[in-house]
């Protein structure tokens, strides 16, 4: 068969070409560490790793938000251990002011104690977060919630509102509990509810009057009982976020191996085909040249 | 007999010269492109009767023959063309499949940024600065979308100049072949039926360059004129007249350039039959991967600012009020033909209930004379439609809703595009961080709920595309594994169309190309044989002298 001389030329600068354009995309390739440089590499892939990004950032911010909701839950249960041992000390107190050995002026000192724990623990259910919003306002976090409006006489003016944050896909927690919950809906024993600054006031005013009474002891320990279920039930809340946490992270994990497996170079591989290219290209340009010399006219 | 050997020995020198000189001229075009190999045809003379029988004359030219076949020519052609063809579409897809699949700079980081921007807000409503942060990164997507679309539209614009570009070409080499077929065609006659070898070779050539920028059909005349048609059969060059191309206007859309054929003063848009080549690679590209690319992302801005603002305008804001619309968003465009002869105006708007089922096709809405009826541009294909069209009951169909006012006469066509400008025109209506309506509506303000923070931010997972079967970031994947395989089938089918090439070439080659190893042999053979031929001359004359010698003593 004969062949036409341009013909000859254009074929060997052509697989020339051919062979330089792959030694290129594997050097890119090589370079940025990625298998998939351009969407048309495998566009499947590509659609994959926009699912798989969408997802893990998704998942990050669970976890971010997991943060957010330990820190407050833990301050939050801080803040209710100050109450319980302000309300144990009281406790204390109460004892020994039923004991008939105290005296009116006893029980008086006794009673500036009680007040002073009481206005402890309103500060404390005023406590302000780090962002300086209402711990037990409800969603009023930007309203005081509780206040004496009377001598003797408290208000909430917080709602009943509790936050629910997202910390997984198909999973919302609550990230505190309002102060109706905490400090107003306490049981009174009978049917009723009495609130723990009422209790407190109460317990001061009986003290004052030098007539203790055994059933605000029931009531304290009522109160008590509350704050401590309250407790639990934040700390219950701390376990749960803490699977959680343990799920988002091993689901991370695994997305990252995922989108590594679809999107990241085999070094090995690629660094062998570039070798590989590179023997090629070599061996079409030194034919090239070999080919190109042969011509009758050299010997003519 | 002496002069008869001189004679025999003078043709000889002749046909050798001729057969040298053919070969310098193949070696000199050995590397001109389109040259097609030529090669003098020796034949015997005439002999001369004696008594002793037919005594030969020597040798003479027959004529210098164009080494050539027409059918490999042709599928050098079609070849050619095709590889062009998908050359430009893989690099122009290319394009817009890694503006918009950029990790950084495409859709995706940007619905991801918002979206952890509300979340930011749903862990702490009351928080100024958490809900700054969520209007910084609402304007970031907005701006986003604008920057995509503007990069998407600038490419629009490069193929409309292109457009006219190509023609312009196109028009150049139909007229150069309408000239070199008056030319071929005018020597022809004057070569008593000796074909002008080079002059073909010109033709070839241009006609090959015109192959490159579209796919044509060529038919010889018996006069050596070559008529060459594009499209579904228009004639490009008709003997020695060329119909030139010319760029119109759209008839929906004056924004979008169209190509149309100039045919005896009447005009004909052919846009849609044109294929092959350049011309038509740029025409598909447009067709096929741009525009469904500008229409997808804006469906993307559509549901995703749609949803937002139905979540959105059912909580309330930080200060207790209900919450406004967030994003703006822009109506389908709709236009009428500029052919049509009605007053009837037609106005489309988003089916706000059936966002799911809106699509990313334009549509024409056309009139029969009593009923009207859609049709999806991409395809062609009915689209069934309910309602009747008048303001109380308009038509709806995939996520629209369409109303027609005035009169409309039959064969008035209107186009819809519903989700073109969404990018676009896409805004943010929101600019006071208070407005974020991340609260339940309640009686009073409730800056510390999030509750509609919570069910805003789970729009980002909402399966609200796609009649239901995806979410916004999904709908994106779909658009770049699309763009993904568009351009990676252009990229192989020009691999595959380049090695035809290749192999058209080579068998073109093969019959008509120069071979300079042959020419050396060939010009060796004649140089000798041009040598032994002067020797007869020599014999002749020594004869001669013998027999004047002879005479003369």
């Amino acid at each position: 068969m004969r062949i036409g001389t341009l013909h000859m030329f254009r074929q060997g600068i052509s697989s020339i070409l051919d062979q330089q354009s792959r030694l290129l995309k594997t050097q890119n390739q090589l370079a940025v560490g990625k298998r998939i440089v351009n969407p048309s590499d495998d566009p499947t892939g590509s659609a994959q790793l926009i699912g798989l990004s969408e997802t893990s950032k998704t998942t990050a911010q669970f976890q971010r938000n997991i943060l957010a909701v330990r820190t407050r839950l833990e301050l939050q249960d801080g803040v209710l251990g100050s109450v319980g041992d302000a309300l144990q000390r009281v406790r204390e107190l109460t004892v020994s002011a039923l004991n008939d050995t105290n005296g009116a002026d006893e029980r008086i000192a006794i009673a500036a104690e009680v007040r002073q724990l009481a206005n402890n623990a309103m500060g404390l259910a005023n406590h302000k977060d780090g962002n300086g919003q209402y711990m037990f306002a409800g969603f009023q976090v930007l309203t005081v919630p509780f206040s004496e409006t009377a001598p003797g006489v408290f208000s909430y003016a917080g709602d009943q509102g509790q936050r629910q944050i997202q910390i997984g896909p198909a999973r919302q927690l609550a990230d505190g509990d309002s102060g109706q919950a905490v400090f107003m809906d306490i049981a009174d024993g009978s049917g009723g509810f009495e609130d723990i600054f009422t209790t407190l006031e109460n317990l001061a005013t009986d003290l004052e009057a030098n007539a203790p009474n055994d059933s605000s002891l029931d009531q304290l320990d009522r109160t008590m009982d509350h704050l401590l279920r309250a407790r639990a039930s934040a700390g219950a809340r701390l376990n749960a976020l803490e699977s959680q946490e343990n799920i988002n992270g091993a689901l991370l994990v695994q997305l990252e191996q995922t989108r590594s497996t679809i999107e990241d170079l085999d070094y090995a591989e690629a660094a062998t085909r570039l070798s590989q290219e590179s023997v090629i290209l070599q061996a079409a340009q030194q034919s090239f040249v070999k080919v190109q010399n042969l011509n009758l006219f050299n010997f003519l | 007999m002496a002069v008869g050997l001189l004679g025999t020995a003078v043709s000889g020198l002749q046909a050798f010269q001729r057969s040298l000189s053919v070969a310098g001229h193949n070696i000199s075009n050995a590397n001109t492109e389109g040259y097609t190999r030529q090669r003098v045809e020796l034949g015997t003379r005439q002999p001369s009767f004696t008594g002793q029988g037919y005594i030969g004359n020597g040798v003479h030219v027959e004529g210098v023959r164009r080494m050539f076949d027409q059918f490999v020519v042709d599928r050098l052609r079609e070849t050619s063309s095709s590889t062009s063809q998908y050359e430009t579409l893989f690099q122009f897809s290319g394009r817009v499949s890694d503006i918009l699949g950029d990790a950084d700079a495409g859709l995706s980081a940007g619905l991801e940024s918002f979206f952890d921007a509300v979340q930011t807000v749903a862990d702490d409503p009351a928080s100024i600065p958490a809900r700054q942060l969520l209007l910084s990164e609402s304007d970031s997507l907005v701006a986003r979308f604008h920057n995509l679309d503007s990069q998407l539209k600038s490419i629009g614009a490069e193929i409309d100049a292109n457009l006219g570009n190509i023609v312009t070409e196109i028009n150049g080499l139909s007229a150069a072949i309408a000239d070199t077929n008056k030319n071929i065609a005018e020597a022809t006659s004057q070569g008593s039926g000796e074909t002008p070898n080079d002059l073909l070779d010109k033709r070839d050539q241009m006609v090959n360059r015109l192959s490159e920028l579209v796919f044509v059909r060529t038919v010889e005349q018996d006069d050596g004129a070559l008529n060459v048609f594009v499209g579904s059969g228009q004639s490009l060059v008709t003997g020695f007249l060329a119909s030139p191309l010319q760029t119109v206007v759209n008839d929906f859309d004056s924004s979008r350039t169209e190509v149309a054929i100039v045919n005896s003063g009447a005009t004909a848009v052919i846009s849609e039959s044109l294929t092959g080549g350049k011309l038509g690679a740029v025409l598909d590209f447009r067709d096929q991967v741009l525009t469904p690319a500008e229409n997808s992302l804006g469906r993307i801005a559509v549901s995703l600012a749609s949803e937002f603002n139905r979540q959105h305008t059912l909580g309330m804001d930080f200060d207790g009020a209900p919450g406004l619309d967030y994003f703006s968003i822009t109506s389908p465009q709709t236009a009428a033909s500029t052919g049509n002869t009605g007053a009837a105006t037609v106005s489309a708007s988003f089916d706000t209930a059936n966002m799911a089922s809106l699509t990313t096709d334009d549509y024409v809405l056309s009139f029969g004379g009593a009923a009207w009826s859609l049709n999806r541009l991409s395809d062609n294909q009915a689209v069934a439609m309910t309602g009747s069209g008048s303001a109380a009951d308009p038509f709806v169909v995939d996520g629209l809703s369409i109303e027609i006012a005035g009169g409309a006469v039959a064969g008035d066509r209107f186009q819809i595009r519903p989700t073109r400008s969404g990018s676009f025109a896409m805004g943010l209506l929101i600019n006071n961080p208070r407005e974020i309506a991340a609260a339940a509506p309640a009686a009073a303000a409730a800056p510390g709920d999030n509750s509609n923070a919570l069910l805003l931010a789970g729009l980002q997972s909402g399966q609200t595309m796609e009649n239901g079967s995806t979410n916004f970031q999904g709908a994106y994947g779909q658009l770049i594994s699309k763009l993904g395989t568009q351009t990676f089938s252009a990229q192989v089918t020009a691999e595959a169309q380049g090695a035809l090439l290749l192999q058209a070439q080579e068998s073109r080659d093969t019959l008509s190309g120069v071979n300079l190893d042959e020419e050396a042999a060939d010009l060796i053979r004649f140089q000798q044989a041009y040598q032994a031929i002067a020797q007869v001359i020599s014999v002749a004359d020594s004869t001669f002298q013998t027999l004047l010698n002879a005479v003369g003593r």
